[in-house]
């Protein structure tokens, strides 16, 4: 992976002027071209701020970012309209109709009249708002707003397609299409860069990971190597009453068990690397017998992204 | 590149011409503010009736110049005469028509009258021994008063000196007959026996002309409308900012050259248009609607290189502010606030001529002031581009300051987050 990086960001660090710590600190990542790479991250993690450095827009304190051949603060990389940026906020001119958005930015990346014209129409199409074209973007509502902003970002055909958050607010509808349209631009090439902080989208989507949580990177891999390397197995299951605090001790105690929570009627026990986990099931099903509880629901298996960066960042909440 | 330039302005174009409060700002607000006070203000700009000057006549002399002097503005209405007891010396008279005690002092020389005699016989026999010093009636005059009333009182006083000295000048012919030479009454301006009283604070405005209520009215408000784009431009330069667009921009081939320019293009022809607008009202629907007309001096053409500069200082402004302000509505709060308080210093809604002179001297520091003195050289003296080459440079020298600060401001804002 390291070798052959389309993105290659090297020792990366970011102080804003009025901060005491650096919002990115030392963040190194290879991003290989065709990749659908997921930036994960809880709220004030730093995800945009390293955004905002691989489009150009910000300086890094240290460090360097190329794509390509080329360092990103390259007007080159402007000129030949290598990128194309999503931004999380809706970078967009309420007043004007989604056409005439597209047609300002299009020609602001520099594209012919021509050409524009058929771009225009494929990213309408792409993001299906062909019917609403004519529409003011302030009459939109959050899921077309999204769907526009991302039309934008692909109007010129980018090599690399940088979305922050581009799902935030928006109706299952919208974002199972814009999922559709993502992959679909990862299968023809196109490599993406994808922050969230909604652990089952990196899931979906992702092949390549990166959680980061005060500016640093935690874990990076593919989806499965995170999984595996940490330790994700669980057992969860509910019962018709809560568990007595003797019994969570005695679960707690059987071999292997690395955690357990148990809250009102819900418990969730996770189970370490090195186990086989075959009979740890029947151990804990074993304890529970003759209890008087009543399993109402079990599941087993590999956690989900989503315990995996709760484990890792922890669960308070952040900003 | 052009397609470049093309879209952003047709896209800043759209922007302004959908905004209606804008636009409101914009055109609606200053044609009516033109219209009102034009109207409103017609006879103050003819005339100031019933005001009282308070005046206090030293007189000197014992003989006729003097005596004529008392009397005629012992006459006028416009004057309360106040006449000391005693003499008092010069540096009180100085000092209390300073402090305001009274608006003006007359001081009228010993001898006025035989050294006018002295005179007369001097211009018509030019014999040495009644060698020629002018007589000089010095005027006081309080610093607070406005500069027209000090230019009318002026002109009076002259005008009784002349009148004072065509009668001696008559006398004196009568009492020479054959006397070579003949007497012109009011041909030649300029008194021959008295020295001219001149305004203690001249080069401040005094020797303007006064323009009419329109003159005055239209250009000041037109002005006050173009620097209101200020309002638009940085209101939505820092949504633009605000909501991601600018930083999406960055990313775009366009270089910030042509962002600039597709900002400034539309708002200077927006300029363009109101002032047009506000001068077409001046001339024909002011007067359909009982107003006088709007007279658009000698050069009508100067106008244009004028309001050329205006909006490069007003859309220079209106970047700074941008650069400035963080949220869009303080751009909006802080552009109004500041283009009323300019506007106020300039001499738009209080006419610089009424000021007192301390006031006048810190009109310098508000763009709309040289703006306004363009117009009313352009209306009521008639000059030239030539004759705004002054106000043309200041005005565009503020604009390119305003610019700079601004595009330093902004690139630093977005490189040293
Ligand atoms: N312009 C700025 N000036 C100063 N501090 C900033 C600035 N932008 C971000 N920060 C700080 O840097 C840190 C990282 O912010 P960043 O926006 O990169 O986080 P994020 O991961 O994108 O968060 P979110 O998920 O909320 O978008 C935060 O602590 C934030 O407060
Ligand atoms: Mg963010």
């Amino acid at each position: 992976m390291e070798d052959k990086a389309f993105v290659a960001i090297r020792k990366v660090s970011k102080l804003y002027s009025n901060n005491k710590l650096p919002a990115v600190d030392g963040i190194d990542l290879s991003i290989r071209q065709g990749s659908f790479f997921g930036l994960l991250g809880p709220n004030g993690a730093g995800k945009t701020t390293l955004l905002s450095m691989i489009c150009g827009l910000l300086a890094p304190t240290s460090g360097s970012i190329s794509i390509g051949p080329d360092s990103v603060n390259n007007r080159k990389i402007r000129n030949n309209g290598l990128l194309g940026l999503v931004p999380q906020e809706l970078a967009l001119y309420p007043t004007l109709t989604a056409g005439e958005n597209l047609a300002f930015f299009g020609a602001m990346q520099g594209l012919s009249s021509a050409v524009l014209k058929n771009r225009i129409k494929a990213c309408l199409e792409i993001t299906k708002l062909d019917a609403r074209v004519n529409d003011k973007v302030e009459n939109y509502s959050g899921g077309l707003k999204r769907r526009l902003n991302l039309a934008i970002g692909l109007l010129h055909e980018p090599k690399l397609l940088v979305l922050d958050e581009p799902t935030v607010g928006i109706d299952p509808q919208s974002r199972n299409l814009i999922f559709a349209s993502l992959r679909q631009l990862n299968n023809e090439g196109m490599t993406l860069i994808y922050t969230t902080h909604y652990m089952e989208e990196a899931e979906q989507l992702c092949d390549d990971i990166a959680i980061i949580d005060s500016g640093k990177i935690i874990a990076k891999g593919t989806l499965d190597e995170l999984l595996h390397d940490n330790q994700c197995q669980s057992i969860l299951f509910r019962t018709n009453n809560p568990l007595s605090s003797a019994l969570i001790e005695k679960i707690a105690a059987l071999p292997f068990i690395t955690k357990i929570t148990s809250a009102n009627s819900k418990t969730e026990i996770l189970i370490g690397n090195d186990s086989s986990n075959s009979n740890i099931l029947a151990d804990v099903l074993e304890s529970i017998k003759n209890t008087g509880l009543d399993i109402t629901s079990l599941t087993m298996g590999a956690t989900n992204l989503e315990q995996l960066f709760l484990q890792l960042t922890g669960t308070q909440l952040r900003d | 590149m052009f397609n470049m330039l093309k879209a952003a302005v047709i896209k800043e174009t759209r922007i302004i011409f959908r905004d209606k409060e804008a636009l409101a700002i914009l055109f609606i607000l200053p044609a009516a503010f033109v219209l009102i006070m034009s109207l409103a203000l017609q006879d103050a700009f003819r005339e100031q009736a019933g005001i009282k000057f308070s005046m206090l006549i030293v007189n000197k002399d014992k003989g006729e110049v003097g005596k004529s002097l008392v009397e005629a503005f012992t006459e006028s209405h416009y004057f309360d005469v106040i006449i000391p007891e005693s003499i008092p010396d010069t540096e009180t008279i100085a000092r209390e028509t300073n402090d305001g005690k009274y608006q003006f002092a007359l001081v009228i020389p010993e001898k006025a009258t035989s050294g006018a005699a002295n005179n007369s016989r001097y211009l018509f026999t030019g014999l040495k021994k009644y060698k020629k010093t002018p007589v000089e009636i010095k005027l006081y005059v309080d610093p607070a008063i406005r500069g027209d009333h000090r230019s009318v009182i002026l002109a009076t006083l002259n005008k009784s000196i002349k009148e004072i000295e065509n009668t001696i000048l008559v006398k004196a012919i009568s009492k020479m007959p054959g006397a070579p030479g003949t007497v012109d009454p009011g041909g030649n301006k300029k008194p021959k026996l008295f020295s001219e009283v001149l305004d203690p604070f001249k080069n401040r405005i005094s020797d303007k002309p006064s323009p009419t209520s329109v003159q005055q009215n239209a250009p000041g408000w037109g002005l006050l409308a173009m620097f209101f784009l200020v309002i638009p431009l940085a209101g939505t330069l820092v949504r633009e900012r605000d909501e991601g667009s600018l930083l999406r921009l960055q990313t775009m081939a366009a270089p910030v050259s042509i962002l600039l320019a597709g900002k400034i293009v539309p708002y200077f022809v927006v300029n363009q248009i109101q002032i047009g607008l506000i001068l077409l009202e001046g001339v024909y629907l002011l007067p359909l609607l009982g107003g006088e007309k709007l007279e658009l001096g000698l050069h009508p053409e100067a106008i244009i290189p004028l309001s050329f500069a205006i909006s490069f200082a007003a859309i220079g402004y209106g970047l700074m502010v941008a650069a400035f302000c963080r949220t869009a509505e303080q751009a909006t709060s802080f552009g109004a606030t500041s283009i009323l308080i300019l506007g106020a210093l300039g001499g738009i809604m209080v006419p610089k001529i009424v000021m007192p002179p301390l006031m006048q001297d810190i009109t310098v520091f508000s763009p709309m002031s040289w703006g306004l003195d363009g117009f009313l050289a352009i209306f009521v003296r008639g000059a030239d581009v030539s004759g705004i080459i002054l106000e043309v440079g200041v005005m565009l020298a503020f604009g390119f300051i305003c610019l700079t600060i601004g595009i330093v401001r902004f690139k630093y804002k977005l490189t040293h987050a």
